[in-house]
């Protein structure tokens, strides 16, 4: 490789870092106006989302007294919770397997468990469909658990395997010569040290889970109407104000995990990282 | 804390893997977004202590596409006709015992005979509705009556097209006096150039917020279904509505009972349930669309009774065209919407 020629400091000041600086504002601003103004008009007094007529908490009202948008509600939460705990659990089992145990099989099954990471989710949902119907069972509940699992079961494994590659093997090694054994070692050592790794994973999932709209039009089934379904088959009456106050329920939602997580985890994870 | 946590979901997790459909008499209906008020259900279930389940699509495909791969668990669902078509050629769809809806006789005579099934066989309809178009009177010089506005250079840049196949076909067929219905290819052909040769006076397809847009001013034709402008009618009496000179279209979807219906005798109580007038006009005026029970007219406001968005006038309905199942011509209107959507 020829050494190239190195520019000039102020070249790499002026242009380099000043530009990077205003792309990344630039990306944020383009990212986060349209929530925005979605948040804005979410307080609007008219039907409208375009035209501003007054300041008013009515849609809030709608949307909170509007039993169909509970019952999704409902179901969303009850179906990402339950997805992210299995995924969690398989996808950490699964990291923790891989990392620490050479078994026949170990490649197929790291490179199996990202494979859904790579295929589209329309196919994968389409399979899933057709296989469920195939194998006579009713779309609901468990089905569509099954789907949000098949989604972020990758996200957990990679999260989990990368916090287990990182531990030092030592401490399980002192922890078996102090006079644990494989179940007290795993339970007593290892576990503790990956608690962030998989809070975090769980929390991915579930959030993978709630927005999740492809998976579960295949998936749903009788009164397992999640709350992105629902709000994709009001849009054919229009964009009304009531799915900006919606919006701006799921971003506060969103923000208030986001900061409750990252309160409680955020420095465990950084001393974690920092070993 | 890892203990009770794990312990915790994992419980929650077995709970739901075990929970099935309750046993009461239950009603499990598929069907469009606000086009059945949660008032009238409500008062179903408390009439009759059925409990409903409602779940909503966005779009006939995906109802077929869940129907077609079997074992959905519903009663009732709510095709629009060319779905009916689709779903009852692919036995999806029970044979209606007429003498089991007990308000049958309220259904209007026009809806006994539509032409996708004839005497009500698979399908009782209920609400309709049409595919015209919407303006701001304060942008136009002179009332709009045809497609042909929609192609204006004086309105480059305010015009909008429904973001939907076989509703931007309806303006490129018809336009050039063909059937919205069409299956001869040197028609859809005609029609695919039309809507490319569009494209540069559009402002965009829009099929969620145009009505909002016509009522700001921002845009001012619109091609739009009737019940998506009637709320920006009422709060804005420069909207207008109208049904092209060239036909436009009609919709209905209506409700249809599963060969594989787990309690159809529910569904028929619900089916006469919605057609008494009182609950047929409750609909209309909830959800600002037409049902198919005339005597339900004579019980709505004013207001509503004669707007001529949700009622047209019998020569209008007649003029205008029915999309029914077009069978092997699909292929050709999906090649062509491609292209449409692709050309600059």
């Amino acid at each position: 490789m020829t050494p190239h020629r190195a520019m000039p400091n102020w070249f790499v000041r002026r242009f380099v870092y000043g530009i990077s600086g205003w792309v990344t504002l630039l990306s944020y601003l383009f990212m986060l106006l349209p929530i925005v103004v979605l948040l804005a008009f979410a307080f609007n007094a008219g039907k409208s989302t375009v035209v501003w007529t007054g300041f008013s908490l009515k849609w809030f009202e709608k949307v909170v007294t509007n039993r169909n948008i509970i019952q999704a509600l409902q179901v969303s939460l009850i179906v990402a919770v339950a997805s992210a705990a299995l995924s969690t659990m398989i996808g950490a089992a699964a990291a923790v397997a891989i990392t620490r145990r050479a078994f026949p099989g170990r490649d197929i099954l790291s490179a199996a468990l990202a494979a859904p990471l790579v295929l589209p989710e329309i196919v994968l949902s389409v399979a899933l469909l057709v296989f469920m119907s195939f194998a006579g069972v009713t779309l609901g509940y468990t089905t569509m658990i099954i789907g949000h699992i098949l989604i972020s079961i990758p996200f957990a494994t990679l999260i989990v395997r990368a916090a287990a590659s990182s531990l030092d093997v030592r401490l399980e090694n002192a922890a078996a010569d102090l006079g644990a054994n494989e179940w007290q070692t795993f339970y007593m050592v290892t576990l503790p040290q990956l608690m962030p790794s998989i809070l975090t994973a769980f929390i991915l999932s579930a959030t993978l889970s709630f927005d999740n709209l492809v998976m579960s039009t295949f998936t749903s089934g009788v009164g397992t109407t999640t709350l992105p379904l629902r709000i994709y088959s009001m849009l054919k009456l229009g964009i009304t104000p009531e799915i900006n106050a919606l919006g701006a329920l799921m971003v506060l939602a969103n923000v208030t995990i986001l900061l409750l997580v990252m309160s409680r985890y955020l420095p465990l994870i950084l001393k974690t990282n920092r070993r | 804390m890892t203990k009770r946590l794990s312990l915790g979901l994992t419980a929650s997790a077995l709970a739901l893997f075990v929970a099935l459909p309750a046993l009461a008499e239950d009603l499990r209906i598929f069907g469009w977004s606000g086009e059945m008020p949660d008032e009238v259900l409500a008062d179903f279930e408390k009439e009759t202590g059925i409990k409903v389940t409602f779940d909503t699509f966005d779009s006939n495909e995906s109802l077929i596409a869940k129907l077609d791969a079997g074992g959905s668990g519903y009663d009732l669902v709510n095709p629009s006709q060319y779905a009916v078509q689709i779903l009852a050629k692919h036995g999806k769809l029970a044979e209606l015992d007429h003498s089991k809806i007990t308000t049958y006789d309220q259904v209007g005579p026009t809806f006994k005979e539509v032409s996708y099934d004839p005497g009500n066989k698979y399908s009782l309809p209920y609400v309709w509705g049409t595919t015209g178009l919407a303006y701001n009177k304060t942008c136009v010089d002179q009332p709009i009556t045809s497609w042909k506005s929609l192609f204006d250079e004086k309105y480059k840049g305010r015009i909008y097209m429904l973001d939907n196949m076989l509703a931007a076909y309806i303006v490129g067929l018809q336009v050039n006096g063909f059937s919205a219905n069409s299956s001869d290819p040197a028609e859809i052909e005609k029609a695919t150039e039309t809507l490319i040769g569009q494209k540069p006076v559009l402002a965009g397809y829009n099929s969620t917020n145009f009505a909002d847009l016509v009522s700001s001013g921002e845009a001012c034709i619109v091609e739009s279904w009737s019940s998506s402008v009637l709320q920006a009618i009422a709060d804005n009496p420069d909207v207008v509505y109208v049904l092209p000179e060239e036909g436009g279209t009609m919709w209905i979807d209506g409700y249809s009972i599963l060969t594989d219906a787990p309690n159809p005798d529910a569904a028929y109580k619900f089916l006469s349930y919605i057609l008494r007038p009182e609950v047929a006009a409750k609909t209309t005026e909830l959800t600002k669309t037409a049902t198919v029970v005339p005597a339900s007219k004579a019980l709505l406001p004013k207001e509503i009774a004669e707007n001529a968005a949700v009622f047209p006038d019998d020569a209008t309905i007649k003029n205008a065209d029915f999309i029914l199942d077009l069978g092997d011509a699909m292929k050709l209107y999906q090649d062509g919407w491609t292209k449409v959507k692709a050309a600059q």
